[in-house]
This record gives C-alpha cells, structure tokens and sequence, in this order.
C-alpha cells in the first residue's frame, strides 16, 4: 500500500483498529466500546427528522447569491459590491447586479445576526403553477416568509483567524484553501485531515439510529447523486457503509432472469455475489451489487404503492403539489415528467428539481407506517454542478440560481403538502467562494461565501453571521473584515458552527458533536441559534 | 527454474541485480494464461488470436512492436464522417472511441491514451464543446501521439491545445490589465490552469518521497507534516505566465482536405497580417476562428492547431503602456515582492529561485502595425520569444520537479495493474521517469514498458488487496474482443447500440468525467472491507447501486446481441425466446454463429472455453467437488440448462461470468 496516510492511520488508532486487522466487522463494536452516545430520540414511530443537502459543486459565487443593498450613494455598501465586482454584470467584464434588478429583503437584527437592506439574486423569483394554484415560491418568497435564512462568510477554519495571523502564521489554517476536493473534504467531513474516511452526515447518522433499529427497506442516508463522503458513515450492522444511491425516478431494479432457467440463474448470481473470495476487491463488488439488488424492488414499492395509489402505482410516495403545469404524474407513463424551467423567457430542464422530488416522495414513504420504512432520522444529499465558473459565468450562473431557486421552492411546497415542512430542513453547501474581482469572463477560486437554510423549524428571514463589507485588500481587526488582493473573503463563521447547529437540532448531543467536530469548541458559539 | 527465480526477486536489491545482468525472468510469457492476463492489463481485452501470438512470442517484443505501431488518430476519422455528411456530435465521437479502441491494432498506445486521458482530463460534459467534437478528437490524437513520449512534449501540448485551453480557461487568458478607469476595475489573470496543471497533471498537492510516501516537515514532531508543494502566491504567479495563449492566425490560406481556408481569424475577409506580425493584430486574439465550415461540415484547423502566444496579452511584466508593473502591496498573494517578477516553483538549474523577470523590452508598441518593418519584426519575435521561453521555463520547472516520477507512476500503475501498488514498485516506475537509462527524464515508453514487466505486475496470486475493479468501459472492450464481436456497419462503428445512456449506466464515459478531477479520484476508498484494510480503489467510486445495477442489466441487452425474439424480421436481442434464430442486427456488435458454435457443448467444456476466453483460465473452484465459481456454475445451472440451445446456454453463462465479482476485478 502507498501513503499509508498519517491521518487515517491516528483515526484508525483513535477507533482502536489497526488496518486489517478485521476492521469491517470490528469497527461498530468499537464504536460502542468508546461509549458514544446512543441518542435514542431517533427510535422509529416515535418522532422524525430529516436533512436535505445541496452541495453546489465546484464554489458558489455566493457573493452573487446575496448582496448588500442599502443604497446607491458613493460609499454605500452596495457601491462597495459593484466597485469590487468590477462594474455593472450588463457591460465589460462586471459581475455586479443593478442595484434596481436584484431583489429585495431585509433581515432584522439579532444574536449572531447581520441586520440590513439586502438584494438577491435576481433568479430567486416565484415561478408559476398551474391555473388557480399558488406560485411556487423563489427563495426570495421563502425569505419573506420567514421559512429561510442565510450564513454570511461561513467557510473552512481550524479556529478564528484574522488577517495578520494568517499571513505570519500565527495560528492554524485549514489546509489548501481553495482547492476544490480539499476543501470540499473538509465541508463533508468538518475535519481537516486528508482522508478522513467518515463524513459528518454518516457521523451523526450512526449515532442518532439505535443498533438494531436500522431497517431492511430504506438505509437512512440517501444520495440522489451518487457516492459521497458527507454520507460516507458507521452503518448499524458494521463498518463503514456509502449512501443508498438512487435515480430521480427510482430504484434501479435486477433484469435479466426471465425464460430459460431463470430462477436458476438468479441463484447462480446470489451465489456468486455473495461467494468468499480469496481478494478484497472480489468480495466487496460482490457486496456493492449484491445490496443494490436486493433493495431496489422493496424500495419502489414503498413509494409506488399503498393507499392512495394509482392504478400503475405512485402511492405512498405520492406528492401532489404542482410546480409549473405539467407537473402533474402521468399515471399512463408511471412517471413524472422532467420539470421545466422558465429563465428570460427560455425553456431549460431542471433536473435538480427532478431528484429534490424523490426526495420528497421518499420522506413522504418514510413517514407512513404502512410502507414499513419508518425511519426516525435521514439524511439525504443531492448535488447541482456547474459551479466553477472560471468562464462563461454571466451566462451560466444565472440558470444555476434559478434551478436551485425553483427546486427548493418546490421541496418547501412538497413538504408543507405532506405536513413534514418542521421536520425536514434543507441547507446548501459550497467548497468555496469566489474572487470577487473578475478574470474576463469568469471567476476564480476564493473562501468564505455564503449558504441557506431553508425549513419550517428554521429561525427564518434572517441573515446569521456576519456579512462583510466586500472590500478588497480589507484588513480591519475591529470589524472583522478581512479580505485579500482579489476580494476573498477570510470567513468569520466556521463550517464546524453551522453544521454543529443542524446536527444539535437533529438531536446529536454535546459531546458528540465535540467528537465529530474537533475544532468545535475553538469557537465561542457552538449554536448559531438559526434553528428554533 | 522459474520458481527458484520467483522467490529471488523477493527483495529489491535481487531485482537490481538482475536488471543490470540484462535477464528479465518476466520477459516471456510461460502459457496462454499467462499471456491472456498480460493483454488483459495491457490492451482493452485479449483477442484469442492475439494470446496464441504473444505465447509464442514474448512480453517485451510485444511492447516494442506496439511502441513502433503508428498511432491510429481519432480526428482525422472524424473529419472524414463530416464530409460524408455525417453530423459530428458528441455520439459519433464516442462510436468512433470504441471502434479505434477495440478494433485498432496500436492497443498498448489507445490504452495509454485512455489512461492518460484521465489524468490530463478534458470532459465533454461542458456543453463547450457540442459541435466541435473535433477539438476533443484532436485532444485524443495529442495524448495518442505523445503516449510512448516524453512528458515534457505532453504537458507543452497540453498547455497548447485548444480542448484544454476552453475545458480549463485559458485561451484568451489575460494579463492584470486596468480595464475601467472610472470604477478603477481590473481584469486579473484566470487561475483554473495554474492550479490544475500542477494539483492534477504535474507535482500534486504534497511533497512526495519516490516511492509516493510523504515527506516529513517536521521530524521533531510525532507523525507526518504535510509540506505543500505550493500556495496561492504560486498559483498567481503561474496564472500570469498562463495569460496572452489563443488561437493561432498565420495569415493566408490553407488548403485543408481540398478546401482552401482562410488563417486569419475574420471570417473569410483575405489576408490581413503575415508571419509575426499576425500575433500582434489585437483583434486576432479576441478572435473566435471560424468553426464549422459549410459546405462540408469541417472544423478550421485554426480551431484545433495549438494555442499560440499574443505579447499583448501575455504578462511581460509590464504594464500596457511598457512601463514595468509596480510592486505590489504586502499582503498575500503577493506578499511584497515586485510584481514584474513571475514566482513559481523552480527546482532546475536555470530557473533557480523560481523568479521569472520581466520582458527586457516593451512590446507594447509593436501592436497592430499595418506594415512593421524588418527591425519592428525583429523586435516583435524578440517578444514572441519571451513569451514562449517564459511558458517553457514553468513547464520546465514542473518537469523537473521530482514528485512527477511519482505521482505519474503511481496513477499509471492504477490505470493498467493494481489499486495499491507496494511503495517498491512506485519508487521502481518512478526511477524510470526520472532515467530511462539513457539519461533521458520523462520517457513515457519506458515507464509503461516496467510497469508491464514488473515483478509486481507479472507475479500472480498476490494476496487479497492486488488488483483493480475493472473500469467498467474496459469491462466492456474486453467482453467485445474476448468473444471476438463483430461490428455490423461496414464501418465498424457500432458495438453497443446506444451511446447517449452510456454514461448514465456505466459511470464512465471516454473525455465525459464530471469535472478535471476524472470519474474517480487516485484516493477513494470504498467504505467497508476496503477502508478498513486502509486499501484504495478508485473505480469503486463509480459503482454504487446504480451503475451497479444498470450495467448488469445492460450487459444482458450487450451480450445478447442478435439473439432473441424475431419482431418483424428484427431480433430483440433478449435471449428470451427458446426458439429463436440468430439474426444480425444492425446497430450494435455480436457475437458470430461460428464463434458460437465453436464454443463446446458439453456444460464443463463450455465453461472452461468461457473461462479461458474471458478470464484467462482463472476461475475459481472445481466443477466436482462442487466449489468455488466453477462449483456455484455447474450446480445452480447444469440441469436448469437442460433443453436449451446451446446458443441460449452459453449466452446466459457469458452474462453471469460477465457480472460476476471474479471477472469484474482484474488481479
């Protein structure tokens, strides 16, 4: 073996396994042994809760997503944005909005809070429903409603720092600011070594779900995109597992085993798959396949079928709020159509929204008994790529903001329909943000941005943290405004703190959220206070 | 003979020794077996025919009849479909991907290609590229061209080629520049390439020691301290060497494929400049060439030719008037250097500290001349010079940077061989980057001729943690050449019926990765057995239950490829029917009635006929006692089969060798 990295090695040490030594059937019981806390508020049938995240790959211009709007006077703080942008988004290589064009909020003052006259991305509008319908809301709507709420300047960071100490070294840094996989790493698993092997999704996943309890239908950490390390976690039966992976129209189930010897050849493959091996590659592809076959069929069925269901099925996991007008599911086809997106005046698919919608429908199964998933605690994860918009980026960015805009409209919609909208709360993560000077078409690589969250038990129409000036070159201890040559901002919110705080809310207890989050208590608010 | 041989090369010295004395034990293969699993991590999957030549032959002779084979290039077929009428889009290229990689008799070079085509990643899933699937072609061709090169021609075409300069931004890159006097904006050099090249395609993130392990940067301290190889000073600093590269407009016309074109960047408008002076026409730079050219459907060559240098825009230190760029303020990323210097990493004789200094000359004056004089072109290639000596000095200064050896060993090794190479067998590859043995750094040939011959990759029955999850586009080859498929269309272009899922069912699509970072990274580990034995498997990143699952199903539909139900003179090709009648389909590659009807009858024979085509005669187990694969074969299905085609039979047993776990891993 190559780089048998420090990190995973003190990890592995810390959990009291050695590499090889067993560790797939080993590490639970360790687990246990070191006495984490089984939190037994996640037992099933007695109460639920879910995260829903959106990772927007490849560092969010979140600079752009929300920006300061008090008023157009020189020195204002909206001059400030549009000298740093550049100039205006509508001529040469700008990138800010018309101080006209962005839309309006105003968040109140509070603890951790940043009270001011705001703009948003002009893409966070209401998008249309079907005749007689309410629209589906935009982000803005959401804000107003008080269903949503932002992070200013969250980003990656071992313990507060200002500028000055970053550049004399004085104190920690996160390592490799601004590349996207490391940073991204750290966002997923609110650590800094490389290679850390657990994300913090699967972390607290493993700690809220009693031993035992897990159940045979539905794992309880769910991607609509593939594997990841934020859901990379301690499954109940032992050793580190993946997410569940599903389609935006379902499980994908086993074909191939009709006509001739087909349920001979079925068992041929079972017991091929679950065949010992004298390699570890062989036996663990065996695993892969073989869970994923075994699940698909039980899980289509818990959303496809049961009371309320059509004839060709969509039963349990039927939503029925409507987004736009052919939205409806098309019970002749068995499926929902591909949502669409309307952007000055341009038709566009959202395929966010067509995963954020099984993810609704998958809650919605999780929460009727009959289905028999009945799931106590979730987490569920689906990204949306596209965001590193070193080029191209007045064209691309705003479709990507509508399509996150009209998707999370949607899922609050979807939510309130199934009555889940306290229980389920959706936020946004980014590996970084980015220069607020622009590169000709584009923009590079920066830190500390901002991020939503959005959910009926979420303090919401607020701005938490603390939203800097966007200045460039600032360097103001007292304002704690820090910033370099290009206008990346030193982030004055941990990561670890607004993790910690959904995490809490899901029910993690202090001490494990010290265990998941070492750097936690570097910081002096462990509780943004953005969930009631 | 051979074993006593074997158990010497347990120690590395031992390898030396033998190595210098000239005798490879490795250099021949000692059965069939041993010659199918070579060209099962060597080609995209052993031909019979092929195996029967390499038993009698040897591995090296192989290498270097395949190293001599001239490239067969993708572009130029392309090319070609166009002026037959065919529309270029991203499906064709992708037909044509499969047909060069499975029929072309260059393999060793077109696996080369695909493997490198995963560290120096273009992807088409940028919609960039929707009609000018030509550039990603010609992108293959640089990495066909260069697969048995020297890195050091790689990493410059690279940097040149258009695909990558779109795919990471930097054609048309431009030097800090203030662009809008009243808001006191500038434009600032893109990043994206500066950091890729070095992060993905060069040194890495950390210092390595030659054998992949970490160095240590502080010893005084318990563990090991990470040293960065760089920080965002370097990568600011590379972004500006990075700046002033687009499409090159030599003026005149070329006659490409019978068709006279105009070099000039405007859109047919006759010739504007000559010779260098067409990199100082400020308009050139700005310039999209024209693209496709009616009415034969072609790209301007000028679209894929390799970037060229535009002094005006290039960073010469200088600001735009010729003054030299003041020093900046101190703060990062530019600390208090002077800002006309370039700092990036510099590990080689002639760079030294790593500075790079400003252009001695102020080129700025020399821009679109209308008629330069001879002096004035003098000084306009003076400048031209600057830039390209500036662009080759930080190529040259990654080159020679000794994590390259290997963290190019290391990826290599994972593409063709094994997931977890021994630090041995890194810092042995890593030796021959750095040395061919004839003083020579950089040589790609070399390097994957020892890692094809290397103890390491040549010893079978390893252990438990050799090997690699098949790519699953490799899987995919090696069934179509194993079982010798042939390919409908006269022009060889269709093997699986549908391009435009692929990615979705597979995970995996050829210069299709989701972004620079490939479909998978060198680091992933699949939580579970593999983590907890601390073992990396990147393609495991891509199986989930999903890909899984849909390239199970798929291969169904694959394999059974003109067998099946008959629809209106057409086969379903689902195996399905027990009285069907073999019908050639027209859209997807089968398996021919006289390979069919070769393989055995008797259900043991046609096992091990499977077993020997596809797994080079390593199934696991006995048919009596029942055991292992061979054991779960012949009890779940040999009376099962009892009264189908022999067709129907041999089909179904492909599809569950196919999907099983002992064909899916290559060891």
């Amino acid at each position: 073996m190559t780089d048998k990295n420090n990190d995973r090695r003190k990890f592995l040490q810390w959990m009291g396994v050695t590499a090889g030594v067993g560790a797939s059937s080993g590490l639970m019981a360790k687990l246990d042994a070191l006495n984490f806390a089984m939190n037994t508020t996640g037992k099933r049938g007695t109460d639920y809760k879910a995260l829903v995240c959106i990772e927007l790959n490849g560092g969010n211009d979140s600079y752009n997503m929300l920006m300061p709007r008090d008023s157009m006077n020189s020195g204002s703080r909206y001059d400030t944005y549009l000298q740093s942008r550049g100039g205006l988004i509508s001529n040469g290589i700008g990138f800010a909005y018309p101080f006209n064009d962005m839309l309006p909020i105003s968040a109140p003052s509070g603890a951790n809070q940043s009270a001011g006259q705001y703009g948003l991305n002009p893409a966070f509008f209401d998008h249309p429903s079907q005749p007689g319908l309410p629209d589906t809301p935009g982000i803005q709507s959401l804000f107003n409603q008080q269903k949503l709420s932002f992070i200013a300047n969250v980003g990656t960071l071992v313990e507060p720092i200002t500028k000055n100490e970053y550049e004399n070294d004085l104190k920690p840094k996160p390592p490799l600011v601004g590349s996207h996989f490391q940073q991204a790493n750290q966002w997923a698993t609110g650590r800094m070594e490389a290679e850390f092997p657990l994300g913090w999704g699967g972390a607290i996943t493993e700690r809220l779900i009693p031993t035992g309890s897990d159940n045979t239908i539905l794992p309880p950490l769910v991607s609509l995109s593939g594997n990841n390390l934020f859901q990379t976690g301690g499954s109940i039966s032992g050793g580190l597992t993946n997410p569940y992976t599903i389609k935006s129209g379902g499980a994908v189930p086993l074909q191939s085993y009709f006509g001739n010897a087909g349920d001979a050849r079925r068992n041929a493959l079972n017991a091929l798959l679950t065949n010992t091996s004298d390699n570890k590659f062989v036996g663990s592809f065996g695993e892969v396949l073989s869970n994923a076959s075994n699940r698909a069929i039980g899980i289509n069925t818990a959303v496809n079928q049961g009371a309320g269901s059509t004839a060709t099925g969509d039963g349990w996991g039927r939503i029925n709020t409507p987004y736009q007008a052919d939205s409806v599911f098309d019970p002749v086809n068995n499926r929902y159509p591909v949502p669409r997106l309307t952007l000055d005046g341009q038709d566009y698919s959202n395929d966010l929204l067509a995963r954020i919608r099984m993810i609704a429908r998958l809650i919605k199964a999780s929460r009727v008994s009959d289905a028999g998933i009945n799931a106590g605690r979730q987490v569920f994860y689906v990204s949306l790529p596209g965001f590193d918009t070193h080029d191209g980026q007045k064209t691309n960015h705003p479709l990507l903001m509508a399509k996150l805009s009209q998707a999370v409209g949607y899922f609050m919609q979807a939510m309130e329909e199934i009555g889940a909208e306290d229980e389920v709360t959706l936020f946004t993560t980014s590996e970084f943000a980015r220069t607020l000077t622009p590169n000709g078409n584009g923009t590079d690589h920066a830190w500390g941005g901002v991020q939503f969250i959005a959910g009926g038990a979420v303090n919401g129409g607020r701005v938490f943290g603390k939203y800097p000036k966007l200045e460039i070159d600032a360097d103001d201890d007292t304002d704690q405004n820090w910033s370099f040559s290009r206008g990346q901002q030193i982030p004055t919110t941990s990561v670890d703190q607004m993790m910690a705080t959904l995490a809490k809310w899901m029910g993690v207890g202090d001490n494990d959220l010290d265990s998941i989050f070492p750097n936690l208590n570097n910081f002096a608010t462990r509780d943004l206070g953005f969930m009631s | 003979m051979r074993l006593v041989l074997l158990l010497f090369f347990i120690t590395a010295q031992a390898q030396d020794t033998i190595y210098l004395s000239g005798f490879d034990p490795f250099e021949a293969p000692e059965n069939s077996q041993e010659a199918s699993r070579f060209l099962e991590q060597a080609t995209f999957g052993q031909v019979p025919q092929e195996v029967a030549d390499l038993s009698d032959s040897s591995f090296k002779l192989w290498i270097k009849n395949q190293q001599e084979l001239p490239a067969s290039l993708h572009r130029r077929d392309l090319e070609l479909i166009a002026i037959n009428g065919g529309t270029v889009r991203e499906l064709i290229r992708r037909e044509l991907w499969f047909k060069k990689s499975i029929t072309s008799p260059d393999q060793l070079r077109q696996r080369m290609a695909f493997a490198l085509s995963q560290i120096f990643v273009v992807s088409d899933q940028n919609l960039i590229f929707g009609s000018t699937q030509v550039l990603l072609a010609e992108y293959y061709d640089i990495l066909l061209k260069n697969a048995f090169g020297n890195y050091r021609d790689l990493l410059e075409d690279v940097t040149r080629s258009q695909a990558m300069g779109l795919y990471l931004s930097h054609q048309r890159n431009r030097k800090r520049e203030l662009v809008d006097p009243v808001t006191d904006t500038y434009i600032e050099p893109d990043e994206n390439y500066a950091r890729e090249i070095m992060q993905l395609f060069s040194i890495g993130l950390l210092e390595r020691n030659q054998d992949y392990s970490l160095m240590d940067g502080n010893a005084s301290q318990p563990g090991v301290q990470p040293i960065p190889t760089y920080d965002q000073n370097i990568i600011t600093n590379l972004s500006r060497v990075m700046t002033g590269l687009s499409s090159q407009c030599t003026g005149g016309t070329i006659n490409y494929l019978g068709v006279d074109m105009f070099r000039d960047c405007q859109p047919h408008s006759g010739d504007v400049c000559e010779g260098a002076n067409c990199n100082f026409i400020v308009s050139n730079f700005l310039f999209n060439p024209p693209r496709i050219l009616d009415p034969l459907g072609l790209l301007h060559p000028d679209v894929y030719s390799p970037m060229v240098c535009y002094p005006r825009f290039h960073d010469t230190g200088r600001e735009t008037d010729g003054s030299l760029f003041p020093n900046r303020p101190a703060s990062p990323p530019y600390n208090d250097e002077p800002y006309q210097d370039k700092r990036i990493i510099g590990f080689w004789p002639g760079i030294g500290d790593g500075a790079l200094p400003p252009s001695d000359m102020n080129c700025n004056d020399l821009n679109n001349l209308p008629n330069p004089t001879a002096a004035q072109q003098q000084l306009q290639q003076q400048c031209l010079d600057y830039c390209d000596d500036e662009i080759s000095q930080a190529l040259d200064a990654l080159f020679y940077h000794p994590n390259v050896g290997p963290m190019m060993a290391r990826q290599l090794i994972q593409r063709f061989i094994t997931s977890n190479p021994s630090p041995q067998y890194i810092e042995d590859i890593a030796g021959v980057f750095n040395d061919n043995g004839n003083g020579v750094r950089g040589d790609l040939g070399a390097v994957i001729e020892r890692i094809l011959l290397h103890p390491e990759a040549r010893l079978s029955d390893q252990g438990d943690d050799f090997g690699k999850l098949k790519e699953p586009i490799i899987k995919l080859t090696q069934y179509f050449r194993a079982m010798e498929t042939v390919s409908p269309d006269p022009q060889q272009m269709k093997w699986r019926n549908n391009m435009r899922l692929f990615k979705e069912f597979y995970g995996q699509i050829p210069l299709g990765a989701n972004s620079v970072f490939n479909f998978y990274t060198p680091d992933y580990q699949q939580p579970g057995e593999l983590s907890g034995a601390d073992l990396y498997s990147p393609e495991f990143q891509i199986l989930d239950d999903i890909t899984s699952v849909e390239t199970h199903n798929d291969s169904l539909r694959v394999i059974c490829s003109g067998y099946g139900t008959v629809r209106d003179g057409v086969s379903e090709s689902n195996c399905r029917d027990n009285n069907f009648t073999f019908i050639a389909p027209t859209d997807r590659a089968y398996i021919p009635p006289a390979i069919m009807n070769s393989i055995p009858t008797d259900f043991e024979e046609m096992v091990e006929a499977l077993n020997t085509r596809l797994m080079h005669g390593k199934m696991s187990g006995t048919f009596t006692p029942a055991t292992g694969m061979k054991g779960i074969l012949k009890t779940e299905l040999e009376a099962a089969f009892e009264g189908a085609p022999h067709a129907l039979k041999v089909l179904h047993l492909i599809h569950l060798i196919y999907n099983s776990p002992e064909f899916s891993v290559q060891r």
